[in-house]
């Protein structure tokens, strides 16, 4: 490939700009890490400290005072039922809409559109729908209701749903159909086709997609704020209870933001030859 | 025209519909003096735009089925 | 990749000869069932709810919700000064965040396109804000940008500049969550950016480059126009995300210093569920529907099919 001779200078002054690009980037991440190691005293302090003996003292106080794995247990049951309920309802569809284009694309528009759905516009009803359900006795043994689990599990299976559904198309698209027609001729019901060679071929693009929707669970702060109070609370609203009278105790917000953070830093590292995929619906195979 | 055209033309019409009623109520009711007069009047506008809308959409598939359909004909006599 | 392999749809409407018991037809509709059920009932039922409290009397403070009222929420909304004074915000909210994103997002996709080494570890350390949520970080955010222990005036203050009061000045508030918006998605304008830069063919750059063609030729005439697709693609995501702005806000702001940052996802909420005027909140709600709607029928939706069906075509 021809490549315009660069000088010196040029390469110095590229890597210098991009130093300072990854340094705004990272810098909050690091910040927010470097500040859940440091000892009370050293949090609230101006100027602010870069030498200091690290601790756990804000995890203890994170967990213990603030029953930080409690949220972290209600974000889990909730983020993996979602979960599982999007990637399955949503493999079927994709795949209906892939091989036999169910609906001639306006189905699949229709539900993209309601991906555009503001959360906002729907919150409304859905906390009136909850508040009614959750005072029925079908709506409290299945947890549908205000502050129970069942109602942010609705509402991330339904918002997850229609981008989950776009990126399994894409994934789809590119398993070859000859397989498929091979092994229907071979006597295979399409069930048995789906099961035994449809889903193991796209299992990459299966595992792709719910980590993302548990990306997108974990992470989601509108419904969990205005669904839940406290026994279904979730992390993004448990770091929240960290404000107090004194004040916002920013050592122990530290140390639960890590803890929230990370393990999904993680998953999108691991993912990362997906990342521009998935974030554009399937739409750019980056 | 295709129940898929049609499904397409008649949902944007209902939009046009709605778009009309919005800015309406937000522009134009404030020069009535009658709100009923000015309810009514609108819904007439309303309706007519979104209906002009979807028979245009309808005369175009039309216009390019026909167009479509001579095509293929003329193909079809070079052929022979 | 293994597109190319994939057949046309026009291929796969098999004989209904080779299907026992059930047809196609059938098939298809059963598969896609679960998922419908799913999105009709909780996507549909609540908007028709939004929409019958839209023209009710309904404030929650009086106990249930109350008789028809026609069109007359949608009058009060649409004269209220608070509500068009959060679609301003909002819409300078999107404008700015937008347009610094999608620039700062290119001009970082040039940069790293041209690197020769370390582009792996560049790229992983552009994706880490985006696997963090809005309302963890942006309440970190808030400790950076304390006037008194806040990291963004130390160093202000190491280098001579004026440190201003961030979330609390009544002119600034709105640029600052505009920061950190930018803090968190210009790496995603910059990795799809990055991502049809490196799917560009070679064939022209290499013919524009024996031509003796300027680098700005080349850019103008070239680059953009290929990855104008995908440029737009991007532009249209990233602004229907942030009309939607609310996590940001909520965390950084609620809405302060007096309504200043207040978007209209965050009157919406405030009217509906602090102040329990369902009725006027459900209105709002109605008309932003319909604003994302449209947006989507006109922008997004002939976008992502146009990517689809060339995907698909292989």
């Amino acid at each position: 490939m021809l490549q315009r001779p660069t000088s010196f200078a040029t390469e110095v002054l590229r890597y210098g700009l991009i130093v300072l690009v990854l340094a705004f980037i990272v810098f909050p991440i690091l910040w927010m890490v470097v500040t859940s190691f440091k000892p009370p005293q050293d949090v609230m302090v101006s100027p602010p400290r870069f030498l200091f003996t690290p601790t756990l003292d804000n995890y203890v106080h994170a967990i213990w005072e603030k029953n930080f794995l409690f949220y972290i247990k209600n974000t889990l049951f909730i983020s993996v039922t979602s979960t599982v309920l999007v990637v399955v309802a949503g493999a079927l569809a994709a795949y209906s809409f892939a091989r036999y284009n169910v609906g001639d694309g306006h189905i699949l528009f229709f539900i993209l559109s309601t991906k555009m759905f503001p959360a906002i516009a729907v919150i409304l009803p859905y906390f009136l729908i909850f508040r009614d359900t959750g005072k029925t006795a079908v709506g409290r043994f299945l947890g549908v209701g205000l502050d129970q689990p069942g109602a942010l599990i609705i509402s991330y299976t339904m918002f997850n749903l229609p981008f989950a559904i776009w990126l399994l198309v894409s994934f789809f698209q590119d398993i070859p159909r000859e397989l498929e027609h091979s092994a229907r001729l071979d006597g295979l019901s399409r069930m048995k086709v789906l099961r035994k060679v449809v889903f193991p071929l796209a299992a990459p693009g299966i595992a792709v997609t719910g980590v993302f929707t548990l990306i997108f669970c974990w992470n989601e702060f509108l419904f969990a704020y205005i669904l839940t109070r406290k026994t279904a609370s979730t992390i993004t609203v448990g770091v929240e209870s960290f404000f107090t009278l004194q004040g916002i105790l920013w050592g122990p917000v530290a140390a639960a933001a890590t803890i929230s953070v990370l393990p999904m830093m993680a998953f999108v590292l691991l993912m990362q030859r997906y990342m521009v995929r998935g974030l554009t619906f399937g739409a750019v195979r980056g | 025209m295709s129940f898929s055209q049609a499904w397409d033309a008649g949902f944007r019409a209902v939009l046009i519909y709605i778009g009309v009623v919005f800015a309406w109520l937000g522009l134009v009711e404030r020069y009535f003096g009658s709100q009923s007069v000015s309810v009514v009047v609108m819904n007439v506008v309303a309706v007519a735009l979104a209906l002009a809308f979807f028979l245009r959409a309808r005369s175009r598939a039309v216009a390019e089925r026909a167009r479509a359909e001579a095509e293929v004909r003329a193909l079809m006599e070079e052929a022979v | 990749m293994s597109q190319s392999m994939s057949i046309p749809a026009s291929q796969t409407r098999r004989p209904a000869t080779m299907s026992a018991g059930m047809s196609d037809r059938w098939f298809s509709i059963l598969l896609i069932t679960p998922a419908m059920v799913v999105i009709l009932v909780f996507a549909l039922l609540p908007l028709a709810y939004a929409l019958d409290v839209s023209f009710r009397f309904a404030d929650l403070t009086r106990g249930r919700l109350g008789d028809f009222v026609g069109l007359d929420n949608y009058r009060i909304v649409l004269a209220d000064e608070a509500f068009w004074k959060s679609v301003g915000v909002t819409l300078q909210f999107t404008v700015s965040a937008v347009v610094l994103e999608m620039v700062l997002g290119i001009a970082i996709a040039f940069l790293i396109n041209g690197a020769t080494a370390g582009k792996g570890i560049i790229r992983s350390l552009m994706v880490l804000p985006l696997a963090t949520s809005a309302a963890v970080t942006g309440l970190f955010w808030r400790y950076l940008y304390d006037t008194q222990f806040g990291l963004i005036n130390y160093f202000l203050g190491l280098l001579h500049l004026p440190q201003p009061n961030w979330l609390g000045d009544y002119t600034i508030a709105l640029w600052s969550v505009v920061l950190f918006d930018v803090w968190q998605w210009t790496p995603f304008v910059a990795l799809i950016a990055l991502a049809g830069l490196q799917a560009l063919p070679k064939e022209p750059f290499e013919a524009a480059e024996l031509d003796g063609a300027s680098t700005f030729r080349v850019l103008r005439t070239l680059t953009f126009p290929m990855l104008k697709p995908v440029l737009f693609l991007v532009l249209v995501l990233r602004t229907i995300d942030s009309v939607r702005l609310y996590d940001a806000v909520a965390v950084l702001t609620r809405g302060g210093p007096g309504t200043t940052t207040e978007s209209m996802t965050f009157y919406l909420y405030r009217t509906g569920l602090k102040l329990f005027r369902m009725d006027y909140a459900s209105t709002m709600a109605v008309f932003f529907l319909y604003a994302m709607l449209v947006a989507s029928l006109f922008a997004l939706a002939p976008l992502l099919k146009q990517f689809s069906t060339r995907a698909s075509e292989g």
